[in-house]
């Protein structure tokens, strides 16, 4: 008789083991689209189906500790069902009470809606339990905008740019410092522009914010019709534009968009010369996070120009980071 | 082919490493379907046993101080509960814990019946790491075929069925002695030879992987094997039959580090003493942030000894301990040593039953040391046998087997290999 407890007491255990580790299998499925909504930022756009497919109740916290509760309710809230949102989000700040995450959430509704009290005591309360979470030192930056307080936007930017390296943090540095321009430390602007080169070649909107701060608005809007022009006349005058592409990369010369149209554009063309010289100075100049496709341009130039072990190189690279290269390059450097 | 009772030892040992290689079927974390098809494996097994095992005798589970420690720990795990800010993810973890325990129960029972050969478990996980392998160094032919140098930042290329290169190494290093003793007991000169050359690739993959826990292991292997040697020397004992044996761990690690020289540059972060000069660098981020979490964890203990934080939450407490260092919402997870991470979540009574589960393996190696020793072969084979368990300690302090199946997959084939065996040398004493 004891003997037969025990079993059945074991095979008890097994089946619950059995039915929680389904249920962490099941939600760790939908996690993958899940990370996509939150790192787009497009939790509101989630459908209804899906949001409903996600058990909020077991496993509580998504693999970044994010309570599922949170990411429900921040549906909710964007989809006006306010009162189911914000007890969702109140949950889940006790489910896990130290990421601010739910904090920001809340932060960002009150701000929507224009309770600047709430936004304020949100805002600081995520900055307070994550003071290194970029969308944190966004919202206090919004707070501090709003109080006018610059000084303080400019010393707890200096202070973190070090250890976040993450776009938002410079985005709104520099999207204040467009419309208060006077009011920030010059040299400390300047320095933080170049920082912002070195780390963020890549992103338009941070690129477009310092090329408006150094060059210009103006000028930097003329100059982007003018590229625009060149990119449509391409295909009638390519020599036009690649004449136009170089006179703009004169003026503004250390935005790698416009090399990476000018390389496209000299690829076209079929010169293979030219593209492997353009990459080269690049190189020298330490701006080579170029897009896969540019990269795939210049590989195939190298080999093109007899060069395989630089053009295989940076096929390999490619390869390597999952990016599809072209059959014709592959093959060429059996991979 | 009919089913006996040694029959589904096997296949349950042969299953138990299928979990681990099955596609994970679109999950986010892979862990979570390996514990899933674990449980299916384990509730199906529960079922099937009384069918094919008619008298188990209870007692001797209640002997066995593996079994004890875990149940103890579970319990104390309960207990923390209590504590727990989360009590959901608490229940997670004690299911995974349990996950783990009945397949223990199930492990322990083929041992208390033996009715599952050493040889078998060596093959099974000899195949395992040739698998591992093969996924692994597939990635490393491309450069071999175009004469592309290797690099360091081209290893994620290497992390094969595992997605982590450390995973990997580590187990490829856990798997290595079984491959050496499955070479030792067998007397095929064509198993040997395979072995042989399996040993060598495996050491390479690990080059390759440059993973500085696993150096680590290797390292401390290596002293153990001298240490052995040493001893070994002074007691006048035959020194030369174990510097034979243990050749087979001495020539492909050799052999492997020469083929590493010519594969990766001496410049490059890569090359392998340029990874374990930075072992003991004082300016190393990953190994400062280790220590960070170290003293979070030791610092909860210390305040909460008695039940902790409560089982599985340490990854959010670790958050308000490690706030101002935590970027995007990327947290530390686990606090990259088990036992601390144990102690943390269960209190002090908790983590000491945790520690001491892995300490009772060194212990049942020791305790018949004397024994063993006018044994010659069964000294050396307890020799190597020691080997995994050193890897596997270094990888519990310093990362966090205990929270991927894969590893506690394999744990498990080792304990059955470990009792299997002392159960032979008590039985002979």
């Amino acid at each position: 008789m004891k003997k037969i407890s025990i079993y059945f007491f074991i095979l008890l255990i097994s089946i619950g083991s059995l039915i929680s580790n389904y249920k962490v299998f099941n939600v760790n499925v939908q996690q993958i689209r899940l990370s996509n909504y939150l790192s787009s930022g497009s939790i509101a756009t989630m459908d209804l189906e899906y949001l409903e497919r996600i058990s909020t109740d077991y496993p509580t916290l998504s693999q970044t500790v994010i309570p599922f509760k949170a990411i429900t309710g921040t549906y909710w809230l964007q989809n006006d069902s306010v009162i189911k949102g914000l007890n969702l989000l109140e949950k889940a700040n006790k489910e896990n009470p130290y990421l601010g995450f739910p904090d920001s959430m809340l932060a960002g509704f009150y701000e929507f809606i224009g309770v600047k009290d709430s936004f304020n005591y949100y805002a600081r309360n995520a900055y307070n339990k994550l003071p290194n979470a970029p969308q944190h030192y966004v919202l206090l930056s919004k707070v501090l905008i709003n109080e006018d307080r610059i000084d303080s936007l400019e010393i707890f930017f200096n202070d973190i740019k070090e250890r976040i390296k993450d776009k938002q943090v410079f985005k709104i540095y520099f999207a204040s410092a467009v419309k208060n321009q006077e009011k920030f430390d010059s040299i400390s602007l300047s320095e933080n522009i170049q920082l912002s080169k070195s780390r963020f070649a890549r992103d338009p909107d941070i690129t477009l914010l310092t090329d408006y701060l150094v060059y210009g608005e103006e000028k930097v809007k003329k100059l982007t019709n003018l590229k625009q022009q060149a990119i449509d006349s391409f295909n009638n005058k390519p020599d036009y534009s690649i004449k136009i592409m170089t006179e703009i990369i004169q003026q503004i010369y250390d935005n790698l968009d416009n090399y990476e149209v000018l390389l496209e554009m000299h690829f076209r063309n079929g010169d293979y010369k030219e593209v492997v010289d353009i990459y080269s100075f690049l190189n020298e100049n330490n701006a080579v996070s170029l897009k896969a496709v540019i990269i795939e341009f210049i590989a195939i130039s190298y080999v093109n120009l007899n060069d395989l072990k630089s053009g295989c190189s940076l096929a390999l690279t490619l390869k390597n980071n999952n990016y599809n290269i072209s059959s014709g390059l592959a093959s060429r450097c059996n991979i | 082919m009919t089913l006996n009772n040694k029959r589904i030892a096997w296949f349950y040992c042969f299953a138990l490493l299928v979990c681990v290689y099955l596609p994970p079927f679109g999950v986010y974390d892979k862990a979570s379907s390996q514990y899933f098809f674990i449980s299916i494996l384990n509730s199906i097994s529960i079922i099937v046993i009384p069918f094919f095992f008619k008298q188990i005798d209870l007692k001797k589970y209640f002997r066995n101080p593996l079994f004890l420690l875990y149940s103890g720990f579970i319990l104390i795990s309960l207990l923390s509960v209590i504590s727990a800010i989360n009590v959901v993810e608490s229940f997670v973890k004690i299911f995974h814990l349990i996950t783990f325990f009945i397949s223990l129960a199930i492990i322990l029972l083929f041992v208390f019946k033996k009715i599952i050969k050493v040889d078998s478990i060596l093959i099974i996980v000899s195949i395992s790491l040739l698998i591992d392998m093969y996924y692994s160094l597939m990635g490393y032919i491309p450069f071999v075929l175009n004469n592309i140098e290797y690099n360091y930042d081209q290893n994620n290329r290497l992390v094969g069925l595992y997605g982590n290169r450390n995973i990997l190494a580590t187990l490829l290093c856990f798997k290595i002695p079984f491959v050496i003793l499955l070479a030792y007991r067998n007397k095929s000169r064509i198993i040997k030879l395979l072995a042989f050359t399996s040993l060598i690739m495996a050491f390479f993959n690990i080059t390759l992987l440059s993973s500085r826990a696993t150096y680590l292991s290797i390292i401390f292997c290596l002293i153990f094997l001298l240490l052995t040697l040493l001893f070994l020397y002074k007691k006048k004992l035959y020194i030369k039959y174990y510097l034979r044996k243990t050749s087979l761990f001495f020539v492909p690690l050799i052999t492997a580090l020469i083929m590493s020289s010519y594969s990766v540059d001496s410049q490059d972060e890569g090359a392998v003493i340029n990874r374990v000069s930075t072992i003991t660098s004082s300016s190393d981020v990953s190994k400062n942030t280790r220590l960070r979490y170290y003293n979070h964890a030791v610092t909860h203990t210390l305040k909460y000894p008695f039940l902790g934080g409560g089982i599985g939450n340490w990854k959010i407490l670790s958050v308000k301990y490690d706030a101002d260092n935590i970027e995007n919402y990327i947290i530390p997870y686990n606090a990259h040593n088990d036992f601390l991470e144990a102690f943390a979540e269960t209190g002090i009574v908790g983590g000491l039953l945790y520690l001491l589960f892995f300490l009772y393996i060194p212990y049942s190696f020791f305790k018949n040391i004397k024994e063993k020793l006018y044994d010659k072969e069964e000294f050396t084979q307890s020799i190597l046998l020691f080997l995994p368990f050193i890897v596997y300690f270094v990888d519990l302090n310093l990362n966090f087997p205990s929270s991927r199946p894969s590893n506690q997959v394999v744990l498990l084939l080792y304990i059955l290999l470990v009792m299997l065996t002392q159960l032979k040398i008590d039985e002979k004493n």
